[in-house]
C-alpha cells in the first residue's frame, strides 16, 4: 500500500534503504581496514623481530578478549588494541546495517519486518556485549 | 620464523585465498583455515577465529557494491537471517566442544560438499506464479534487472528455506565461515529464486551470520591481532581482484580448476584430523 501523500518524505522507500544500507557496509568496512592496517603497522614496527607461535592455542589468556579492553588498548594506541578495535567495528558493520533497518521499518510501519530486525538486533549485540 | 615475515607470507598467502575464494564463489574464508592449519600448522581455533573475521570483511565490502546493482533481495535476507543468526550462535557453542581433530574432519566434508555443490548442474526455475501464502503476505516477490528490463519471480517454500538456512547458520559459527554455498542451495533450490538473486542476498547476510558467533569466539580468545590482522587485509585485496577477473570469459574454466584444489584441500583436512595431526 503507497504511504499518504504528506509522510511521502519522511518514509524511505526500498530503494532508499537500499542505499543507506550499501553506504553503511562500504565506509564501514574500509574505515575498519584502515584501522586493522595502521594498528598493524604499529604492532610490526614493535614487534616484528618476535617470534610467531601460533601452534599452541592459548587465546583464552589474550588481554583482548572484551570489548571495553579493546576500547582500552586502542586509546592507548597499542599496536593489537587499535588491530582489534579495527575489528570490534568490523563486526558492529553488519550489526549497524540490521540497526538502521530496523528503524526503517519502524518508521514505514511495516511492523513484521521491523520485528524481523529487532530479533536479529538483540541477538546479535547480546552475543557481543554478555 | 619471526612476527614481520610470517605477518607478510600469511598476507601475500590470504590474497591468493581471496582471490580463489572469489572466483569458486566460495569466499575467502574457506581457504584460510586450510590454509593457516595444513601450511602454517595454526591451531585450528586460531584459524577459524581470523577466517570469520575475514569473512564479515568480505561480505560487507562486496554486498556494498552488490546491494546498489539491484539483485539483493533486502527483504528474503532480513528474513532468513533470524534462522541463520540463532543457528550460528549454537554453532559457536559446538565448536568448543569438539576437538581440534574432530573439527577438522567436519571441516574438510564441509569444504568438499560445498566443492561439489558449486559446479553441479543446476535446474533451470520455471516462472509459475505464487505458491507460498508467506512468501505473499511477507511482500518477498521481487524482480531483478535484465537486459531486457526488469523480470519479475516469485518466492516458494519459505519454511523449507529457513530449516536449511538454519544449519548454515550452525555451520558457519562451528567452523568460521560464511557457509554461502548453503544459503545460495537454499535460496536458489529451495525457496527457487534466481541464482544471481540468490548468491547477492547470501552474501549480504553472511556479515550478521558471522557477526552473531563473532562475539562468542572473541571472549574465547579465537580472535588473535597479530594472526587477523594480515589474513583480513589479504582476503579483502584478493577478493576484490577475484570479482574483478571473474567478469571475464573464462571464468568457468578457471572455476572448475580451482574446485579441484579445493577438493584437494578437503581431503587434507579430513586426513590430517584422522591422524590427530590438526
Amino acid at each position: 500500500m503507497p504511504p499518504l501523500e504528506e509522510s511521502k518524505s519522511e518514509v524511505w522507500s526500498e530503494d532508499e534503504i537500499e542505499a543507506v544500507i550499501a553506504k553503511i557496509l562500504k565506509y564501514g568496512s574500509r574505515i575498519s581496514a584502515a584501522i586493522v592496517l595502521v594498528g598493524g603497522i604499529i604492532f610490526l614496527s614493535r614487534h616484528g623481530t618476535a617470534i610467531a607461535d601460533y601452534r599452541e592455542f592459548h587465546g583464552h589468556l589474550s588481554e583482548y578478549r572484551e570489548v571495553f579492553d579493546i576500547l582500552k588498548g586502542a586509546c592507548e594506541l597499542h599496536g593489537r588494541g587499535l588491530i582489534m578495535f579495527g575489528v570490534l567495528l568490523l563486526i558492529l558493520t553488519p550489526v549497524a546495517r540490521v540497526a538502521f533497518s530496523t528503524y526503517a521499518y519502524a518508521i514505514k510501519h511495516d511492523r513484521a519486518f521491523m520485528a524481523l530486525n529487532l530479533i536479529v538486533l538483540v541477538v546479535l549485540l547480546y552475543s557481543l556485549f554478555s | 620464523m619471526n612476527v614481520l615475515d610470517f605477518s607478510v607470507v600469511v598476507f601475500f598467502g590470504s590474497i591468493a585465498a581471496g582471490f580463489l575464494g572469489a572466483l569458486t564463489g566460495l569466499g575467502g574464508g574457506v581457504i584460510i583455515t586450510p590454509f593457516l592449519t595444513l601450511i602454517f600448522h595454526v591451531d585450528i581455533r586460531y584459524a577459524i577465529g581470523a577466517s570469520l573475521i575475514s569473512v564479515i570483511a568480505t561480505s560487507s565490502g562486496a554486498a556494498a557494491a552488490y546491494v546498489r546493482g539491484g539483485f539483493t533481495n533486502l527483504r528474503v535476507g532480513m528474513l532468513l537471517q533470524v534462522a541463520t543468526v540463532f543457528g550460528a550462535i549454537y554453532g559457536a557453542y559446538l565448536a568448543a566442544q569438539f576437538s581440534s581433530s574432530v573439527l577438522a574432519i567436519v571441516f574438510g566434508l564441509v569444504l568438499a560438499f560445498s566443492a561439489y555443490l558449486t559446479n553441479c548442474p543446476r535446474d533451470p526455475h520455471v516462472d509459475d506464479g505464487p505458491t507460498d501464502a508467506s512468501a505473499v503476505r511477507l511482500k518477498l516477490d521481487n524482480a531483478y534487472p535484465a537486459e531486457d528490463g526488469l523480470h519479475k519471480y516469485y518466492v516458494h517454500n519459505v519454511a523449507g528455506g529457513c530449516s536449511v538456512m538454519v544449519a548454515a547458520g550452525v555451520i558457519s559459527g562451528l567452523l568460521g565461515i560464511g557457509s554461502g554455498s548453503l544459503k545460495v542451495l537454499a535460496m536458489d533450490q529451495v525457496m527457487r529464486m534466481p541464482f544471481k538473486v540468490a548468491t547477492t542476498t547470501s552474501n549480504l547476510m553472511i556479515g550478521v551470520t558471522a557477526a552473531a558467533s563473532a562475539g562468542i569466539y572473541l571472549t574465547r580468545g579465537y580472535i588473535d591481532a597479530g594472526l587477523v590482522m594480515p589474513v583480513v587485509l589479504g582476503v579483502l585485496i584478493g577478493s576484490y581482484a577475484g570479482a574483478k577477473v571473474l567478469i571475464g570469459a573464462k571464468a568457468k574454466t578457471l572455476r572448475r580448476v580451482f574446485s579441484i584444489v579445493i577438493f584437494v584441500l578437503a581431503l587434507q583436512m579430513i586426513y590430517k584430523g584422522l591422524q590427530g595431526k590438526i
